[in-house]
Formats: structure tokens, C-alpha cells, sequence
């Protein structure tokens, strides 16, 4: 099938500003993008320059966005991208600086991964045994799934929040960070709570699954992102406005089954509530903030069901 | 000039476990990569590594199983160390974090690999690799190892007869550096890509093992290159051996499981070499299907194909369109794995004063004529660590000789001219050439007259690389120099295979002649050196050492 590409461009040694080529290209029908890209390198443009290597989506080194979502290249079907969308177009990922056409500076995205300490820290009061530490085989479930994290870094730079507030360490370095939270020889679990609920930690995911969609293995950051801050719960690690907050929207549905949305800053910010005033003035005088005092909804016992249940399921 | 006790060059399980090890005697170590460390290619590594564990086990029978897999072509004293240290590097991997999968007692689990005595292959699904290669990766970042990641080595620096570091392009800069070093430690991986639809990774282009040569080191066994039984038809890519360790079938077109013929005591778990024969011989005499065979896991039911294939099952179904829950998985014989390399000592020294070598680039050689599933794994730990001990020991005994200052002016003078070069062939077409004369000439089944064409395609092809160009002429992430630059390692490693193979005149292992069917230890059990010429390789031989195990007839 002939295909055609649109291809983002940036060589820092000759180009001002990223721009666009157009490729046309003779494929077999089941070609992967990277399959295409290589093909285009050898027989059109030599200059076309990306990170590959495994060719079987393990080694994360060909992750770029085709048509606007973070893929690995060798993973994606060209057949695939055309019949949804016409036609393919290939841009690097968001948020890293460019170096050369789709390849991008990770280093940022190392610091983070960098960031939740991914190595073992067992117990320093307990010597390490002769043989192999024993582990209960159902208890690796989690430790396993997110193990197949190649760190491509689709989810980190797809994420909505990383867009907004680039200190985030994102969901790749907090599928890392339940992979040892789960794992049971690990000594340093309440430290680890501790420091994936501090600001840019898991609290600032905004549940929006777009890593959980996008992450070519299956490894769902979202739902690790879930237990961390679930355990962290648990434990008493709720110090963060992130969970302050969860718990205030918790509190606030359990009482009227409606979401307060004047009391809920102050439940979160305690005293720093202060520091909102400008915003809160603003918002009053465009008839944004909503009165303190709300009515429960009609029918409360659905709402105490509601909560009964779940509480059940756990 | 950056200046080291022990510079790394490759980031996969073998340099860093070297890494890790001489850090413990010296501060000044360094990795340099060409890929970031968790980029490499153990990272595909899928069915797992060996260790006698069991109380049933013993070392000695897996060194045995070892001794008899490698055709007796082995070394035997290496592979006591492999077979006798195995067990605690596993462990010590254990304890670094590594994650394997639990029998239900919560010890390491093992399954049945091939050509193995008994289930001693430890694993992590089918991610074996994977896991290993990030807890190596987590234990540099916790001790603070020095990593230069997309570092392109492009030359060895010797003078007077020793190593004295190397020669790299710092790809995001596109600047030629020098790094000094008193010990340098090649771990770059395989070269399997001389061949059409490897089951490699597109970078295991044999760099260090073309730099050794290069630069007077010696390669050993070259011509033993192994063809995996199953990889996919599209594009080489590896279902690995443990689909048939969980006991999976092989069939040909009748739906037979011809391994009875050919193994009837170990059958689908004999040797691999055994194993991709049989394979291409159903092939050749009509009873594959497609040019394939079939690997049935249906029996195995889903649940246990989603726990420990989820990978392959993955591959299978995005690659070939299959599930192999539903569907048996086309699979062919295909490169796998060189068993030769840079020749060293159990210490991983090799010929040459100050260069140590490791993993699949080195040939201690413990895989002989042909590699046990789950021992290279294991060598890449075993011989990494010995390697980053001997070399920090010896950084750490000798004063800081000069690095030979031309060495950087004259690589980089190379390196313009390649790149200045207007007219010539772009060195893609030439590495598609070789890969074609590989698999047409160099194949399962060998003969002296294709070998000999594979010989002259290869000399041609090195004239021609002579006069190669490159498109992209800027400096930065410059992928088609680095590409070019590969494609000239795989020729010189091709042009060692063809010629190493063509010369010995017996079948062994990996290594299978129709006109020479048999083993003959009378002359041949010995292992073949390549040592680099401006005319070709020239070849010498060596004598095999054994301990305990004198040759036998081998059958499985
Ligand atoms: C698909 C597949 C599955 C496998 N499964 C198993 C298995 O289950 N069990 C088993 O025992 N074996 C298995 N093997 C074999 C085993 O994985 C490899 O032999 C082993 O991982 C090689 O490790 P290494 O450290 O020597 O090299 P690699 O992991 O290949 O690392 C090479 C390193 O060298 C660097 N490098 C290379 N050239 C340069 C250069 N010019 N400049 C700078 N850096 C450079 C690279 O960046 C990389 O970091 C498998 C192999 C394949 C292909
Ligand atoms: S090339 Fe390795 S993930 Fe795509």
C-alpha cells in the first residue's frame, strides 16, 4: 500500500524552528510506523533521525506521538492509523526539548523515575538471609504488573496534569513507586507513603486515565496511582492537601450527599485558605462561589447505601 | 580529557553487573552506552536464567548439561565457575531487588529449559530480562555510577600494546571525545544482525567485538552462531524457549509432533540446535507450512498463557495476528546468539594488556559449540561481575600511563572524511547484502561451496564499505553515521563467521555441514582464533581444556 507521512522536523544545526515533510512510501499491509519511519530513512531521507531497538515494543525506545498520542512506533500499525485517521502524522513527544527531529531530551523524565528511589530498601534491622527472601507468590500481582513499565515515557508526556504543572512527577515514576510500595521484601514502605504524598506527588493526579489509556503495555499508572494513595490513607499519611481534599470531598458527600464547594477549600488549605482570598473575591464578584449552606439531597438513605456497599467491596 | 580507573563500555546486564562490582574497589568507574542503559537489549531477554538451587540440583549436573549443550567444544574449567557461581549470583540478584516469579513454599520458582537435566531456570514471567536489567539499572542510580548514555564508542585507544581507553561520540553534541582509562570493559552485546531477521535488537551490531578485533584482541569460535527455534516469520522476533519449558508443542503441516523423531527422550526441549535442524529439515521436505512450523500452547489453557507468556502472547498477536490461546504461532528457526566473541580468560582478560570483555561479546568460552536457553543470561552476571573485579583490581595496581594523543585526531580525520564523502553507496544497502549472503550461504545446514560464496560476497562487500557514504552530514544524533559505522562492524564479523566456518572441516553444535556431517574431535575439537589482518583474518587454533567430562556421543 503506498502511505503517505507527515513527519515533524528540527535539526538545530541548520533549522530556526521545527517544521513539517511530507513522505510517500510503498508498504506491506501489515508495516508497523517504525517498519515505515526506517523504510523512509533508507530509501528518501537519511537526515530522518529517531530512537529505536528492540522492534518489539520492550526496550521503550521509540516512543513518539502518531497522530497526537504518545505510541510506540513499533507497535503501531500503519494499516491501523490510517483507517482512523486518514492519513499519519508523527511529531515527538510533548513537553521535552527536541534534539533532532523525533528524538527528544529525557533527561527530565529520568529525574523523576529518579525521584521515588526505585531501588529495594529492605529492613536495615533485619540481616539479609543466606538464601533467597521468601515471597508469598499472590502477593506479586502488582509488583509484577508494573514491572512490565519499559519507561518509553508515553504516559509521562500524554499526561494532562505534567502539562499544566511541570513538577509533577508523573505516572511512570509512580507506577515505580507502587512497584516497591507493593513489594513485600521492602523495609521502607511509610517513608515511601510519605514521600509520594508530598506535593507533585500522587495527589496532584487528576484521575483524567489518559496514562492508563495511552501506556502500550498494560501496566495502568492510573490504578497504581490509586492503591499508593489508598494505602497511604490507611496508614495515616494524610497530610497532603491532595488527601485533605479527597477527604473533605468524602465528608461532604457522606453529610449531604452533595459536593460543598465553598467549605471544600478550607477543608483542604486549613489556614492557608487565606492566600485564595484574591480568587475567592473575584469569583464572588462574577457569582462564582456558591453558598456554604446546602440542603441534603432528597433522598439520603440511597446516599448511606451507596457508602455501605463500597464499604463492603473493600 | 575525562579520565577513569574503569570505563564500561555497554549498559545491558553484563556491564552493568561489571559496573556495580568495580565500584566496590574504585570511585573512578564509568558506563558509557549507546543506548540509555535500560534501552538494551537483555531488557528482551524473555525465558530466564540458570541456577542449580534445588537441594535436588547439583552444579556439577548443570555443568554437565552445559558441558554436553556446547558439544564438548566448551571450556570446561569456565563452566565449572558459571555452574558453581550461579547459584549465588541468583541470589545475590535476589536480594538487590530483582523480582522472580514464587513457587507457592514463596522460593525463587524454575522451569524446564533445553537441554537441561532438570527445571533449574529461574524467571519472571516472560520478562526475565527486563526485571533484571531495571534492578541492575536501580542499584547504579543508588550507588551514584557514572553513566554517559548515547555515548557512540567508535575506536579503542592502544598504545604499546595496551588498551588505554576509548574513542566515543557524544551523540546529543555530535563531539568526538576521548576517555582515558587504566582497565576498559567491553560488554556491547551480540552480533546476530550479520544475518537477515535476527531475533536481536537492530543495535547488536557486534561493535565491541569489531573494536577487540580492530584493535589486536582476539575473536574466538566465530562461526558458532545460534539459530533459535522459534522466532516469529515477520520479522525474527524471539518466542521464547520457555513457551515450550511450560510444554508447549511443535508441530509440522500433519499436525505431528515431529521432535519425536528426531529427540524422542527430550523431544521439544533438546538442545536448540537439535531443534532448529529438525525444524528445517521438516521444512525443506514439505511438511512446514508457509516455510514455518507451528508452536501450540493451546493446551496449556489461558490462564496459565496470560501468567507466564503474557509477553509472547503479546508479540504474537500484534506481530503474526495470532493468539495463541486460540491458534497455534507460525514459528521458523532464526539468528539468535553468537557463541563466539572477543576471546578471555574466566577473569574476562582478554589478549590484549588492559581490555576485559563480558557477556555475549566475549567467548570464554562456556557455550561451545552451541548455548543452553538461560546460560547467557547467566554468564552476562557471573563473568560481568569477575570482569569488573579483575579490572578495577588491575586499575588499581598500575600508575596512569598516557592516552596516544594522535588516537583522537586520526579517529576524528576518519569520521569527517565518511561524513565529507560525496559519492558512494549508503551502508544500509550494503549490511541488506551481507544479511542476504548470511542467510542464503551461512544458514542451519552449511556447505563448502556457499560458504566460499559467502566469503567473496563479504570481501567484495568490505571494498565497497570502503567507499560507503552517509546521507545526514551534520554533526548531532547523527543516526546514519552511527548506522554506517555499525554496518562496517557486522561485515568485519561476517567476513570472521564465513571464514571460520568454511575452515572447519566437522558438524558440532550450532555448526552443521552436509558435506562434513559428523563430529571430529580427532581434529577438531578445538577452538578457532581470528586475529585481524589488513587482509582478512587470519585463523589459529587452540585446545579445548577439559576437567571431567571427556567427549561422548550426544543425543537427546
Ligand atoms: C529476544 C532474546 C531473548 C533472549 N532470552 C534469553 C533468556 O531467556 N535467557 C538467556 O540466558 N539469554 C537470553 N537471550 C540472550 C541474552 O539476552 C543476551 O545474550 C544478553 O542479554 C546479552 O547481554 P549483554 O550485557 O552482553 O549485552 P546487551 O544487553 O546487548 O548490551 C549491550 C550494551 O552495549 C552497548 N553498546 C553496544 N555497542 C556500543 C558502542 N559502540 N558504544 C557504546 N555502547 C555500545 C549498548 O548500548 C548496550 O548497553 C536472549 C536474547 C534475545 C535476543
Ligand atoms: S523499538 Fe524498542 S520499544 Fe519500539
Amino acid at each position: 500500500m503506498l502511505v503517505s507521512f507527515k513527519i515533524q522536523k528540527f535539526n538545530p544545526e541548520v533549522d530556526a524552528k521545527p517544521y513539517y515533510r511530507d513522505y510517500e512510501i510503498e508498504l506491506p499491509e501489515r508495516a508497523t510506523v517504525l517498519e515505515s519511519i526506517i523504510a523512509i530513512k533508507e530509501e528518501i531521507d537519511g537526515t530522518l533521525s529517531f530512537r529505536c531497538s528492540c522492534r518489539s515494543a520492550i526496550c521503550g525506545s521509540c516512543a513518539m506521538r502518531i497522530n497526537r498520542c504518545a505510541k510506540l512506533a513499533c507497535k503501531a500499525r500503519v494499516a491501523d492509523e490510517v483507517n482512523r485517521h486518514g492519513s499519519i502524522l508523527i511529531e515527538p513527544l510533548q513537553k521535552l526539548k527536541v534534539i533532532k527531529d523525533l528524538v527528544v531530551d529525557m533527561d527530565p523524565f529520568w529525574r523523576m523515575i529518579e525521584k521515588v528511589k526505585p531501588y529495594l530498601m529492605p529492613d536495615p534491622n533485619e540481616a539479609a538471609p543466606e538464601r533467597e527472601r521468601l515471597v508469598d507468590p499472590s502477593t506479586t500481582e502488582d509488583v509484577i504488573r508494573n514491572s512490565l513499565c519499559i519507561l518509553c515515557a508515553c504516559c509521562h508526556t500524554d499526561c494532562n496534569v505534567a502539562e499544566l504543572e511541570p513538577g509533577f512527577v508523573g505516572p511512570a515514576a509512580l507506577a515505580k513507586g507502587q512497584r516497591y510500595v507493593a513489594d513485600t521484601r521492602d523495609g521502607a514502605t511509610d517513608e515511601r507513603l510519605k514521600s509520594l504524598s508530598e506535593p507533585h506527588g500522587l495527589w496532584e493526579c487528576a484521575r483524567c486515565f489518559a496514562c492508563t489509556q495511552v501506556c502500550p503495555k498494560g501496566v495502568d499508572p492510573r490504578e497504581s496511582i490509586r492503591r499508593i494513595g489508598h494505602l497511604a490513607y490507611e496508614r495515616g499519611i494524610r497530610s497532603d492537601e491532595g488527601i485533605k481534599h479527597a477527604q473533605a470531598f468524602l465528608d461532604s458527600v457522606k453529610a449531604s450527599g452533595r459536593l460543598n464547594e465553598a467549605t471544600l477549600p478550607l477543608k483542604t488549605k486549613g489556614l492557608g485558605v487565606v492566600g485564595m482570598t484574591p480568587m475567592a473575591l473575584q469569583m464572588f464578584l462574577k457569582g462564582k462561589v456558591p453558598f456554604p449552606i446546602q440542603r441534603p439531597v432528597p433522598d439520603m438513605e440511597e446516599i448511606r447505601k451507596i457508602f455501605e456497599l463500597t464499604e463492603k467491596q473493600r | 580529557m575525562l579520565e577513569y580507573d574503569v570505563v564500561v563500555v555497554g549498559a545491558g546486564l553484563a556491564g552493568m553487573r561489571a559496573a556495580i562490582e568495580a565500584s566496590k574497589k574504585t570511585a573512578k568507574v564509568a558506563v558509557l552506552t549507546k543506548v540509555h542503559p535500560v534501552r538494551s537489549h537483555s531488557g528482551a531477554a524473555q525465558g530466564g536464567i540458570n541456577a542449580a538451587l534445588s537441594p535436588a540440583d547439583s552444579p556439577e549436573s548443570h555443568a554437565f548439561d552445559t558441558v554436553k549443550g556446547s558439544d564438548y567444544l566448551g571450556d570446561q574449567d569456565a563452566i565449572e565457575v558459571l555452574c558453581s557461581e550461579a547459584p549465588g549470583d541468583i541470589i545475590e540478584l535476589e536480594h538487590m531487588g530483582t523480582v522472580f516469579s514464587r513457587a507457592s513454599d514463596g522460593r525463587i520458582a524454575q522451569r524446564p529449559f533445553g537441554g537441561a537435566g532438570f527445571p533449574r531456570t529461574c524467571y519472571a514471567s516472560d520478562i526475565t530480562g527486563l526485571v533484571i536489567l531495571h534492578a541492575l539499572y536501580e542499584q547504579m542510580l543508588k550507588l551514584g555510577i557514572k553513566v554517559y548514555d548515547e555515548w557512540f564508542v567508535t575506536s579503542l585507544a592502544v598504545d604499546d600494546g595496551v588498551c588505554r581507553g576509548i574513542i566515543a561520540i557524544d551523540l546529543k553534541s555530535g563531539k568526538l571525545e576521548a576517555v582515558k582509562a587504566k582497565a576498559v570493559i567491553l560488554a556491547t552485546g551480540g552480533c546476530a544482525p550479520v544475518f537477515h531477521n535476527s531475533s536481536n535488537a537492530l543495535i547488536s551490531t557486534g561493535d565491541g567485538m569489531s573494536l577487540a578485533y580492530r584493535a589486536g584482541a582476539t575473536l574466538m569460535d566465530m562461526e558458532f552462531l545460534q539459530f533459535h527455534p522459534t522466532t516469529l516469520k515477520a520479522n525474527g522476533v524471539l518466542i521464547t524457549e520457555g513457551a515450550r519449558g511450560e510444554g508447549g508443542y511443535l508441530l509440522n503441516a500433519l499436525g505431528e509432533r515431529f521432535m519425536a523423531k528426531y529427540a524422542p527422550n527430550k523431544m521439544e526441549l533438546a538442545s536448540r540446535d537439535v531443534v532448529s535442524r529438525a525444524e528445517q529439515t521438516e521444512i525443506e521436505e514439505g511438511r512446514g507450512i508457509d516455510g514455518c512450523v507451528l508452536i501450540d500452547l493451546r493446551h496449556l489453557g489461558a490462564q496459565k498463557i496470560k501468567e507466564r507468556l503474557m509477553q509472547i502472547r503479546e508479540l504474537a498477536m500484534d506481530i503474526a495476528g495470532v493468539d495463541p490461546i486460540e491458534q497455534p504461532i507460525p514459528i521458523r528457526p532464526g539468528a539468535h546468539y553468537s557463541m563466539g566473541g572477543i576471546k578471555t580468560d574466566v577473569h574476562g582478560a582478554t589478549m590484549l594488556k588492559g581490555l576485559y570483555a563480558a557477556g555475549e561479546c566475549a567467548c570464554v568460552s562456556v557455550h561451545g559449540a552451541n548455548r543452553l536457553g538461560g546460560n547467557s543470561l547467566l554468564e552476562t552476571i557471573v563473568f560481568g561481575r569477575r570482569a569488573g573485579r579483575a579490572a578495577s583490581e588491575l586499575a588499581c595496581s598500575v600508575a596512569g600511563a598516557s592516552f596516544p594523543e594522535a588516537a583522537l585526531s586520526d579517529e576524528e580525520r576518519r569520521i569527517s572524511e565518511l561524513l565529507k564523502r560525496e559519492k558512494g553507496e549508503r551502508a544500509h544497502v550494503l549490511r541488506k547484502e551481507l544479511q542476504e549472503a548470511a542467510n542464503t550461504n551461512l544458514g542451519i545446514f552449511r556447505v563448502a561451496k556457499k560458504m566460499q560464496n559467502c566469503v567473496e560476497k563479504v570481501r567484495e562487500l568490505k571494498e565497497r564499505y570502503a567507499r560507503a557514504i552517509v546521507q545526514d552530514r551534520g554533526r548531532i544524533f547523527n543516526t546514519d553515521l552511527t548506522n554506517a559505522l555499525q554496518t562496517g562492524y557486522l561485515i568485519d564479523l561476517g567476513e570472521a563467521m564465513a571464514l571460520g566456518a568454511l575452515a572447519r572441516e566437522e558438524s558440532r553444535g550450532a555448526h552443521s555441514r552436509l558435506d562434513f556431517p559428523k563430529r571430529d574431535d580427532e581434529k577438531w575439537l578445538k577452538h578457532t582464533l581470528a586475529y585481524w589482518t589488513p587482509n582478512g583474518p587470519r585463523l589459529g587454533y587452540l585446545d579445548v581444556t577439559m576437567t571431567k567430562w571427556p567427549p561422548a556421543e550426544r543425543s537427546y
